[in-house]
């Protein structure tokens, strides 16, 4: 492979790939893309065998300190409620994601303006809307149109089905008067670019075999290949260079051998996600930002975004089947998403309905919850809850606080000997009383819906897989990194197209918005080509 | 004496069909997962624990006072009991004869899959007719 590139872009994950694929269109520009994780094997993925729920709990785990795979980089999360989740890997955290799939609302882009929190982002909604159906046609979303939270779609793919326990619960949020719409997922229900149907295995957070799910290594990756864009997997980034004008003049890299080598790059673009952008930021220090690049204001890596998570189970008296389908695509529900003052807080959550616990977990839980027994009423009681219970996940916009931080943590290293990253994140007194409310709300959906609640948890700690805002957005340079393009506000020919760049949170899951973003950035590279390289 | 203690804390159902945690090849998951040590050490709790409270060897105990002992193990040493406990869990609902008996779809998953009924979206009628809940901002067309 040639150590020159025109664009260099670090990390091939939701956002690198979108960025890939874009790039790519420009003709006689050569792209490459370094990734520090292998490809990954979908005919290794846990749910190819019956002992699927124990394969997962180690290379396919979502916590990197679990994992501890070659790839992953020790992320320090002691000082938080919520501990991070993510996957590195060509596809990066998208072979483990659920696939759900909705847009920021309107509102999402005016916090401070609408509420007085926050900041306003310098672009709007309608600004990133062509930029929203280009990626969905790219990642093929299933769906309807007509939902009364979310303004625009016109072309979905038929939804994933509710089945049983879905309509129960729909039915609930019926009898409450509550808004509820069938998910927006990242999943073929039809066949769509190539890639098969949805089979309703279950387990879409091990990876998915069949490539129904919309993991980025399935949907642009191919695509960008097939452009000539050159994806190095096991090439872990650990410094961007500047030459002596002060631009970016590509990477230091090491490969699976350890050995470092330089790609000299015109445009160098980040994407490593919201820890992992700040972090590489914060590597690459030099003589012109001693503080890590592009830190001059010192928010590289401050206002992190979580996120934070209620969760409360149910349990119903009939089987709905309800471990089989897509385990976090089935319906949502937004009827608290917008702000209502009366409700003692600003900003809202999304509710997303999720399925029933599989087998090991519904058994390990139960009796550590003491609902199932050992002996000869075990079959009993554990027939009384597996296939029987659904979760209601309470997604809530955490706003941006500059004391929520990722940091470089000199006291741990990667397998290449770069440090790792401690996390500082607390819950506001905002997101506590949201929290709260989210999880009183399940309680009646359950209760509307004849389930009874056997678990309601808030903040659940293993959910850190949004990660956002460590980068931030903004058009002036005294409190933002980037401006609204994604470009470095101190180096011109650095951008950043991840979620870290975000300004607000939104309270939905992340990767529509943020690949939105990405190409609507990527639209402005293109057109400003000539005098941004 | 295994056999007789993960018999205990998963008969066979017949009327189910499901065996007995016994019948699972237990060895082999112990052998994959390396626990032999662990399962050494909670049979050994079990057998003084039978010893003690019933002046008699584990094997020698009917049904109802195996599963006594079972239970007494667990105020003795909770972190070992339950420890074996999940290792019977994980061992027992990942057997292919179990996940098929209990309803938990294609064993494995893929790449059979499964069906789910698509439902009826008039369930939706409601909320359609509640009209728009999106707030409407000013530069959004
Ligand atoms: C279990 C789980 C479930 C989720 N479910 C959903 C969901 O349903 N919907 C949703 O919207 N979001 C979901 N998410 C979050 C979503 O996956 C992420 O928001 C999204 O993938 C982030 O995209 P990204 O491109 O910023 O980063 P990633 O997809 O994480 O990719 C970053 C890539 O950069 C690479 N990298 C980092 N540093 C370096 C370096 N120094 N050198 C080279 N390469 C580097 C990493 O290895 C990685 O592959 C989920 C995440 C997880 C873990
Ligand atoms: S449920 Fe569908 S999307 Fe999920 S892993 Fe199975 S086939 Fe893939």
């Amino acid at each position: 492979m040639s150590d020159i590139a025109d664009i260099l872009i670090v990390g091939s994950g939701a956002s690198g790939a979108a960025a890939a694929w874009s790039l790519a269109h420009v003709p006689g520009v050569k792209v490459v893309c370094l990734e520090q994780g292998a490809a990954t094997l979908p005919e290794h993925y846990p749910s190819i065998a019956a002992d699927w729920e124990l394969r997962r709990q180690d290379s396919y785990n979502p916590s990197p300190n679990v994992r501890r795979l070659p790839a992953d980089y020790p992320i320090d999360d002691s000082s938080s409620p919520i501990a991070i989740a993510n996957y590195n890997a060509v596809g990066g955290s998208t072979i483990l994601y659920s696939g759900h799939f909705p847009r920021f609302h309107p509102s999402d882009f005016r916090t401070k303006s609408l509420d007085g929190v926050g900041d306003d982002w310098p672009l709007s909604y309608a600004e990133l809307l062509p930029f929203f159906k280009q990626n969905e046609g790219m990642m093929g979303v299933a769906g309807l149109v007509g939902d009364t939270a979310n303004p625009d779609y016109d072309n979905l793919l038929p939804p994933v089905p509710l089945g049983p326990v879905g309509r129960r619960i729909g039915d609930a949020f019926n009898k409450l008067g509550w808004h509820w719409w069938p998910s927006y997922s990242a999943i073929n229900t039809h066949k769509h670019q190539g890639r098969a149907p949805c089979v309703n295995l279950g387990p879409c957070n091990t990876g998915c075999p069949q490539g129904a799910k919309a993991s980025v290594d399935r949907t642009y990756w191919p695509a960008a290949k097939a452009m000539g864009v050159a994806l190095m997997p096991h090439a872990r980034v650990s410094h961007i260079t500047l030459d002596a004008a002060g631009r970016a003049s590509g990477a230091l890299y090491i490969d699976a051998d350890g050995r470092e080598h330089h790609v000299t790059a015109r445009m160098v673009v980040l994407a490593c996600n919201g820890i992992g952008t700040p972090r590489l930021l914060l590597n690459s220090k030099c003589p012109a930002f001693p503080n890590g690049l592009a830190n001059d204001t010192g928010l590289v890596g401050k206002n992190l975004m979580l996120h934070p998570l209620g969760f409360v189970e149910g349990v119903f008296e009939e089987d709905l089947h309800s471990s089989l389908g897509p385990h976090g695509c089935c319906l949502l529900s937004q009827q608290f998403y917008e702000t209502d003052r009366d409700r003692g807080f600003v900003r809202g959550y999304t509710m997303q309905v999720l399925r029933g616990a599989p087998a090991v977990e519904t058994a390990t839980a139960g009796l550590l919850r003491r609902q199932i027994s050992i002996g000869k009423n075990h079959h009993r009681d554990f027939g009384r809850v597996f296939n029987r219970t659904a979760g209601i996940a309470i997604i809530t916009e955490d706003l941006p606080e500059t004391h929520n931080s990722v940091e470089l943590d000199p006291t741990t290293r990667d397998s290449n000997g770069l440090p790792g990253v401690k996390i500082r994140y607390t819950l506001s007194e905002n997101s506590r009383k949201m929290l709260k409310h989210g999880i009183e709300t399940g309680r009646q959906v359950f209760e509307a819906a004849g389930g009874k609640v056997i678990s309601a948890v808030s903040p659940v700690r293993h959910t850190g897989w949004h990660l956002m805002g460590t980068v931030r957005m903004g058009d002036k340079a005294d409190n933002s990194v980037v401006n609204r393009h994604g470009q470095t506000h101190s180096v011109k020919n650095l951008f950043v197209v991840d979620s870290s760049i975000f300004v607000t949170a939104g309270a939905v899951n992340p990767v529509a918005t943020a690949q939105a973003l990405t190409l609507y950035i990527c639209d402005h590279i293109k057109r400003n080509l000539s005098t941004l390289l | 004496m295994v056999d007789q203690i993960l018999d205990t804390i998963i008969p066979q159902d017949e009327a189910l069909g499901l065996p007995s945690a016994a019948r699972i090849n237990f060895d082999a998951y112990c052998a994959q997962y390396g626990i032999q040590d662990l399962v050494a050490r909670y049979g050994n709790l079990v057998e003084l624990t039978a010893e003690a409270k019933l002046g008699k060897p584990f094997r020698h105990l009917d049904a109802d006072e195996r599963f006594a002992i079972i239970t007494a193990t667990s105020a003795k040493n909770f972190r070992l009991y339950s420890s074996f406990v999940i290792h019977v869990m994980r061992a027992y609902y990942t057997h292919k004869q179990v996940l098929s008996q209990i309803g938990s779809g294609a064993v494995p998953p893929f790449p059979t899959g499964n069906i789910i009924d698509q439902g009826d979206w008039d369930l939706l009628e409601p909320v359609y007719e509640r009209g728009p809940i999106y707030r409407a901002i000013e530069d959004f067309s």
